[in-house]
């Protein structure tokens, strides 16, 4: 409980400026950084994900009810700079990393991937239309943003990121049944599944070191009106893995009992875990290499912003993004001026990973330089669902005026 | 303001450590709860017939029994028979000096030789292999065309016929040629012209002046030699009179029985102890076993220099190998010898003195007797000891080395090793398991005293919980100590061990991943 108060305060304490929880406005010239980390899972609540709580899950918990769970984790990264506005156009250029983990998981799936198969014993589970995505990888942003003049003056961003892709996998487990009998003396399945998992000879700590390359295309938007109309379409395009790419999959049935050991004289052989656990693995699933493409987990966001007084203002839309396990996220975000350079705001958040979210931002301007700061969730009681992030950035001016 | 800047410079730290952090593609540690996950770890069936030396367990009438067997006294073929190496000699010459035209035969004559077999009466045998070696001596200075029809010896209906040319002499001496032909699967009858003779071998031998030759002057002093042997032979098959025989024996032989067995707590009350001899020739036979010991002891007893007739083996046909042997059992018991002691001193050795007289009533087959040379007069020497026994309180002790993977083990915070323990063995055992230091002083107690009961079918559940404190000394320490206490259900009653009865465990490991 403590902890919880702890960063409760600390995020408080910290975040007396931030900005949007959603945040959609087009990068400012200069040099901007930010960051960006969150994680959600309808099924599961904050203590049974431990984020307060390091005890040992309760064998009683119930197991969930949910058909359909979904679970994410988005971590990224961006160092960009804008050139100065010169004839309506100026020049983007940046880097940036990005981590994207995206799950729909049957409920005993849920459940087995959150708490373990104890549950389970002399039953059957259903492991079957899971899916799970991960994306590891490093880009090179390439842009140019546009100002639009006329009755309804508008800018547009136009970027272009060349990927290179450290690690992905996937897995798509379209049937999997499950039995395992008390005290898990054995555990037999019915299966239809595969897997794909990226070159492992591309460690993701080595510079340069990719297994696959990639290419999106984004769209940004705002148009300038008594309400401001934000639209967005980000990451439309694919990547494609080298020929090293490792396919699994299994089909069929399986039964796993343990090492066989018959007799005294096997308990002498020094192979014979080593030979089992190789059995094992050849009646588990065949494995083959071959190239892979997929496309990128492209998103969309629609917005809208509206000031009710020198104030006070309104943000809110939508936002979907192409993965497995991500419902369309509905956003209100109530903003607050403190001062003209100080801006506070609450967004009211539901979907995506996760259901509910009451989060915090603030926004501070200091002459040539802006810091925004967002928490996506405060709500972070041991029985609420696990739903949480932090955004950051700050830009830097480098002109003169 | 003063409080603004302050707060805005931990802000831009703030800032500053998540950028570092998330630039870096650092991976994120999250928490994340503990699971508590199952899996099979092993499948065993152990019974004591795959516990036990293969050789020495049998299922004697579905208990089971520790069974020693070891062949001893064979009277074979070579034992009995030995044949004369030289079979024929003959020197050839004329009876007048005269010029012999080339193609002109100089020799031909029947000849019956007697093989040496000293006391023995051969009337037929047949060899496996082995050849017969014929030496030509030739002093006549044109060479000769040899014919020597064995008809003592058919293979396939047909007599065995050598033929060779023998050089002439030269001026240097005469001219010797050595060679051998081959006799395996040969018959040979040697019954004589009339059929009722013995040890008798007939021949017809011609000489030839070589057709490719010329005509040659023959003094009387010119002669032709043939010295026939029997070489590499291996008989396969023996008729006739063997006459009467007497085989001492003694042999020594190894006991590996108690090298590999602890018969400490196996009771031997029931043991037995047989001499099964069969014989397998036709040959009547006596044996007399005239002492039988130990390294440790001698056996007494009523058997001890007694005879036992053992009936000659009966054949289909003559040398076709369709034989009916005879058997005679020698039962060594508690009733008749003191063999349970000669037991109970785990004997390393074994000394077994016998008398084998052969045809003890003299020529009773009418000179009928046979052998071949596969089988023989043989005694099987067996030790069946059932595996009944006590065990009262008896404790086995093991220390039991082992390494844990510290790197996995980090990932699991405790669980519980279950054995799901089937016995059907009539011995109930108490279980304690403990971790030991290097000097095997008592760290801590993983399992105290568990108790699997024996002779039962149903399955027994161990739980062997795993704290978080004893998986830290178990990575720590190398070494555990397994105390089993045995005991059967009615000791000191013995009880006996049923040729299906195993133990079957299975073992599963229900463990709590660490949190991270």
């Amino acid at each position: 409980m403590n902890k919880y108060i702890y960063t409760l305060l600390a995020l408080v304490l910290f975040s007396s400026k931030i900005n949007a929880q959603v945040q959609h406005e087009i990068i400012t010239e200069g040099i901007t950084i930010k960051g960006n980390g969150a994680y959600g899972a309808n099924f599961l609540t904050n203590k049974q994900l431990s984020v307060f709580n390091n005890n040992v899950l309760n064998l009683a918990t119930p197991i969930g009810n949910k058909e359909y769970n979904r679970l994410g984790l988005d971590l990224s990264s961006e160092l960009l700079y804008v050139t100065k506005n010169k004839h309506d156009k100026s020049y983007i250029i940046g880097v940036g990393a990005t981590t994207l983990v995206n799950a729909s998981l049957s409920n005993d799936a849920a459940n087995i991937a959150a708490y373990g198969n104890y549950n389970y014993q002399g039953k059957q589970a259903h492991l079957g239309q899971s899916y799970v995505q991960y994306y590891n990888m490093q880009y090179l942003k390439l842009g140019v943003v546009l100002k639009g003049k006329g009755c309804y003056p508008s800018e547009t961003q136009l970027t272009a990121n060349i990927y290179g892709i450290k690690n992905y996998a996937q897995a798509n487990i379209n049937y999997l049944n499950m039995y395992t009998t008390p005290y898990f003396t054995s555990i037999s399945t019915q299966n239809n599944w595969n897997l794909t998992i990226s070159d492992t000879s591309a460690k993701a700590k080595k510079t340069f070191n990719y297994s696959g390359a990639g290419a999106g295309l984004n769209l940004d938007m705002i148009v300038y009106g008594a309400t401001k109309i934000y639209f967005g379409l980000r990451n439309v395009g694919g990547l494609w893995l080298n020929k090293n790419t490792i396919n699994i999959q299994k089909q069929g049935a399986f039964n796993y009992d343990g090492i066989t050991i018959n007799g005294i004289n096997d308990l002498k052989d020094t192979t014979l875990i080593n030979t089992s656990i190789n059995k094992l693995k050849d009646s588990l699933y065949s494995s083959s290499k071959t190239r892979y493409s997929t496309q990128l987990p492209w998103n969309m966001y629609v917005a809208f912003a509206r000031s009710f007084s020198r104030r006070i203002d309104l943000h809110y839309g939508f936002n979907y993004q192409y993965s497995v396990g991500y419902k369309p996220m509905l956003f209100a975000q109530l903003n607050y001026y403190l001062t003209r350079n100080l801006q506070v705001g609450i967004v009211n958040t539901y979907g995506g990973y996760a259901g509910y979210g009451l989060g915090l931002n603030a926004n501070i301007k200091l002459n040539k330089m802006s810091i925004y700061m967002g928490i996506k969730n405060i709500l972070l009681l041991p029985t609420s669902k696990a739903n949480a992030g932090v955004q950051a950035g700050i830009n830097f001016k480098l002109s003169k005026d | 303001m003063i409080l603004i800047n302050k707060n805005l410079n931990k802000l831009l730290y703030l800032l500053l450590g998540i950028t570092i952090v998330l630039s870096c593609n650092k991976k994120l540690s999250f928490e994340t709860n503990a699971k508590h996950i199952g899996i099979p770890l092993v499948n065993a069936h152990l019974s004591l017939l795959n516990i036990l030396p293969d050789s020495l367990i049998t299922n004697d009438n579905n208990v089971l029994t520790l069974m020693y067997q070891k062949n001893f006294a064979a009277v074979n073929l070579d034992t009995l028979i030995k044949l004369p190496d030289t079979l024929v000699k003959n020197v050839m010459r004329i009876a007048f000096n005269y010029t012999f035209p080339k193609g002109y035969t100089l020799y031909s004559q029947t000849i019956t030789s007697d093989i040496n077999s000293k006391d023995i009466q051969l009337t037929r045998f047949r060899l496996r292999e082995g050849v017969v070696e014929i030496t030509y001596r030739n002093t006549i200075k044109e060479a000769l065309l040899m014919k020597y029809t064995i008809k003592s010896a058919t293979k396939n209906g047909q007599f065995l016929v050598i033929t060779e040319r023998v050089p002439a002499a030269t001026s240097a001496g005469a001219a010797i040629l050595t060679k051998e032909y081959d006799l395996s699967n040969y018959m040979f009858d040697l019954t004589g012209p009339n059929g009722n003779r013995y040890n008798k071998l007939s021949a017809i031998v011609a000489a030839t002046v070589d057709t490719a030759g010329n005509a040659v002057y023959v003094t009387t002093k010119d002669s032709l030699t043939l010295l026939s042997k029997f070489k590499k032979v291996k008989p396969y098959y023996v008729r006739g009179n063997f006459g009467q025989r007497v085989l001492e024996s003694q042999t020594t032989t190894a006991i590996d029985l108690f090298k590999k067995i602890n018969i400490q707590q196996l009771q031997l009350a029931k043991a037995s102890v047989t001499l099964d001899i069969t014989n397998y020739t036709g040959i009547d036979a006596e044996l007399k076993l005239k002492a039988l010991s130990t390294n440790t002891a001698t056996l007494t007893g009523t058997i001890i220099g007694k005879s036992y007739a053992i009936n000659r083996a009966t054949e289909v046909g003559v040398g076709q190998n369709n034989i009916t042997p005879t058997h005679q059992t020698i039962n060594i018991s508690e009733q008749n010898t003191n063999i349970i002691q000669l037991l109970q001193g785990k004997p390393l050795q074994l000394n077994l003195g016998t008398r084998l007289s052969l045809s003890p009533l003299g020529n009773a087959s009418l000179g009928n007797d046979f052998i071949y040379g596969a089988r023989n007069i043989g005694g099987l020497f067996t030790v069946k000891i059932p595996l009944t026994f006590s065990f009262n309180n008896w404790i086995l002790n093991d220390t039991l080395p082992y390494s844990i993977d510290t790197v996995s083990i980090k990932k699991i915070e405790s669980g519980t090793l279950h054995f799901l323990i089937t016995n059907t063995y009539p011995v109930d055992a108490l279980t304690t398991i403990r971790v030991v230091d290097a000097n095997n002083n008592n760290i801590t107690t993983l399992l105290a005293n568990a108790a699997v009961l024996g002779n039962t079918t149903t399955e027994q559940i161990i739980n062997m919980p795993l704290t978080a404190e004893q998986l830290k000394l178990l990575v720590k320490h190398h070494s555990l100590i397994i105390t089993t206490t045995l005991n059967t259900s009615q000791a000191p009653n013995l009880v006996s061990l049923n040729a299906n009865a195993a133990i079957d465990v299975r073992i599963t490991a229900d463990f709590i991943t660490a949190t991270k």
